[in-house]
């Protein structure tokens, strides 16, 4: 199995459920393994470089970011193609989440080939379970609830369960039939799979 | 699960302050802010409530929980509600103890019982008169109910109003402890400080296999290089060592593992024993234990909760801990030292920490180590 590796919010949560999520749709893949944890959005972006460079040097080819975009998401745009990342990474609270991660990823992963894909489900990742979960129609949608905090109480309730509890309810969701034709509708998820597309897979194909 | 606790002249805890507590509660707050104070209320309600009597004050010592100097009446107010429920007392100076002035357990809008001089329309109610907690003394140790509480749906009322209370620990580990061998006993108990993790492993091992299976699994899951929890008879007569086994064989006894492993081998011991809804209070249970397992530890706590409605207040200085409880800021709450005692909020009452939170990715953890969590009085 092709080993990535995973700088996300939570390694036992959002690691497993990108995992599987890399494994449809992309190849079979394994997470590297380090001890080096994540928390939270900041923490990601400050300690990303360094985080992909010991990746590098430990010979791991493939790597996947992924943070929600949660917090003042009411300012956050959602990811545009004519972004400019250094405008956008000027203004880490405010600027596209996308572009902030791009902005640190070390060259060695653009080059010659790009190897590190980027996932910012908007507003969090519970908005793609919640989608996929199909409650009752949410007025705003899901995407347009801007509380982290709110988002992950509509998934798993008022008290946050035990990690494995979330990572089998998550898991749960993306197993259901037609779960990833149905998060192609959200354009979050959509330019995560564009990335996974382009990576060169591991069998040269 | 209790929803808040109330607290009023109890110890350095001045004007009344509520409470909220969630499944995990997080106590934040300076060095002498209040947290152990707050810890320590399972146990005075325990050792204290129940036996303050109506008219007589035996009990002195508890007398040294009440605050000097006091605010307002001078008294000291107790309180917790449940889902469904609410109590009350009032305890007063009398000679060098306390009494008992007033108490009141509500149902929903109904009184089932009240006794308070000082309010007598809270008596419009069923007034029973009962002084409650003495009829009560270890309801949930051979219980010792007085004919008077006869009725079997008071009895039960009473009794689940009582429960997280009752049957609340307290949980300050000491690493001396954790490295002395157990007595052996007919009914071993794991001590507040960690004495008896020993003795009670060893009744897991004989008639409660589910529990030690539980602790191994957690031990190998957070502790990479360790196979199992074993007990053996120590060199001193009547006394039991633990030993932790690992993978390649190897054994080691108490003197010869680190702190952070005893540690974390007995909050795992406490969270797999808290029996169902059990309130646990626990000081900082980050003590001398790794950030990636204190997560974990979290994780335990939180698996206590689903299985078995367990609730836990955490008292803590550890930015890690905090973190894990990003996303319920209703459960961290923050303490600190006002002139009139302790003053208690929560993070998500506090709109510019929110804001901080929500608009600039701020962590909990963040906020503490820069100060922020801590403002002044």
């Amino acid at each position: 199995m092709t080993v990535v590796a995973l700088a996300c919010e939570n390694f036992d949560y959002d690691g497993a459920v990108f995992l599987h999520l890399l494994s449809c749709l992309w190849a079979p893949v394994e997470p590297w393994v380090t001890p080096i944890r994540f928390q939270g959005r900041n923490h990601v972006l400050k300690y990303l470089p360094t985080f992909l460079s010991v990746a590098f040097d430990a010979g791991v080819q493939y790597a996947l970011v992924a943070i929600d975009n949660d917090g003042g998401a009411r300012r956050h745009p959602e990811h545009e193609p004519q972004h400019r990342v250094e405008e956008q990474a000027s203004d880490p609270d405010d600027g596209c989440a996308v572009c902030c991660v791009e902005h640190v990823i070390p060259s060695e992963w653009r080059e010659p080939a790009r190897r590190c894909c980027v996932a910012v489900p908007v507003q969090t990742l519970e908005t793609w379970l919640l989608y996929l979960r199909g409650d009752p129609p949410l007025t705003p949608s899901p995407e347009q609830v801007y509380s982290r905090t709110k988002l992950k109480k509509m998934f798993f309730g008022p008290s946050m369960p035990p990690v494995a509890t979330r990572r089998e309810q998550a898991l749960l969701m993306l197993q259901s039939p037609h779960a990833l034709d149905r998060l192609r509708a959200l354009r979050s998820f959509r330019h995560f799979e564009a990335q996974v597309a382009a990576w060169p897979r591991p069998d040269g194909t | 699960m209790l929803r808040t606790i109330t607290l009023r002249n109890y110890k350095i805890f001045g004007v009344e302050q509520t409470i909220p507590l969630s499944p995990i509660t997080v106590l934040v707050g300076p060095n002498n802010s209040g947290k152990s104070c707050l810890m320590s209320v399972g146990e005075f309600v325990k050792r204290g409530v129940a036996n303050a009597r109506s008219e007589v004050a035996p009990y002195p010592t508890l007398s040294r929980s009440l605050r000097r100097p006091a605010v307002g009446d001078g008294a000291m107010g107790l309180a917790w509600e449940g889902e469904d429920f609410a109590y009350s007392t009032v305890l007063e100076p009398s000679g060098d103890g306390l009494r008992r002035r007033a108490e009141v357990l509500r149902y929903g809008e109904s009184v089932v019982f009240s006794d308070d001089p000082v309010r007598p329309a809270e008596s419009a109610g069923p007034i029973t008169s009962i002084a409650l907690s003495h009829r009560l003394q270890r309801p949930f140790a051979g219980a010792t109910i007085e004919p008077r509480l006869h009725d079997t749906a008071l009895k039960s009322q009473v009794e689940r109003a009582f429960q997280s209370m009752w049957g609340s620990r307290l949980v300050k580990l000491s690493i001396d402890r954790l490295r002395e061998d157990s007595k052996t006993t007919t009914s071993p108990t794991l001590g507040m400080d960690g004495a008896g993790i020993g003795a009670v492993l060893s009744l897991w091992r004989g008639f409660d296999p589910d529990r030690s299976d539980q602790l191994d699994a957690v031990l190998r899951e957070c502790l990479p290089e360790a196979k199992r929890a074993l007990v053996s008879p120590a060199d001193e007569a009547e006394r039991l060592r633990i030993w932790i086994e690992q993978k390649d064989g190897q054994k080691f006894a108490p003197e010869e593992l680190s702190d952070g492993v005893l540690f974390f081998l007995a909050l795992a011991m406490h969270a797999i024993d808290a029996p169902p809804g059990a309130l646990i209070f626990i000081e900082e249970p980050e003590q001398s234990i790794h950030p990636l397992r204190v997560r974990q530890i979290v994780d335990l706590f939180r698996r206590a909760v689903a299985a078995r409605g367990c609730q836990f207040v955490l008292a803590t200085h550890s930015a890690t801990l905090l973190d894990e409880f990003r996303d319920e800021p209703e459960a961290i709450i923050l303490l600190r030292r006002g002139p009139e005692g302790t003053l208690v909020t929560s993070i998500a009452r506090e709109p510019r920490l929110m804001e901080a939170l929500e608009e600039h990715h701020a962590t909990p953890g963040e906020l503490l180590i820069n100060g922020f969590l801590n403002p002044p009085s």
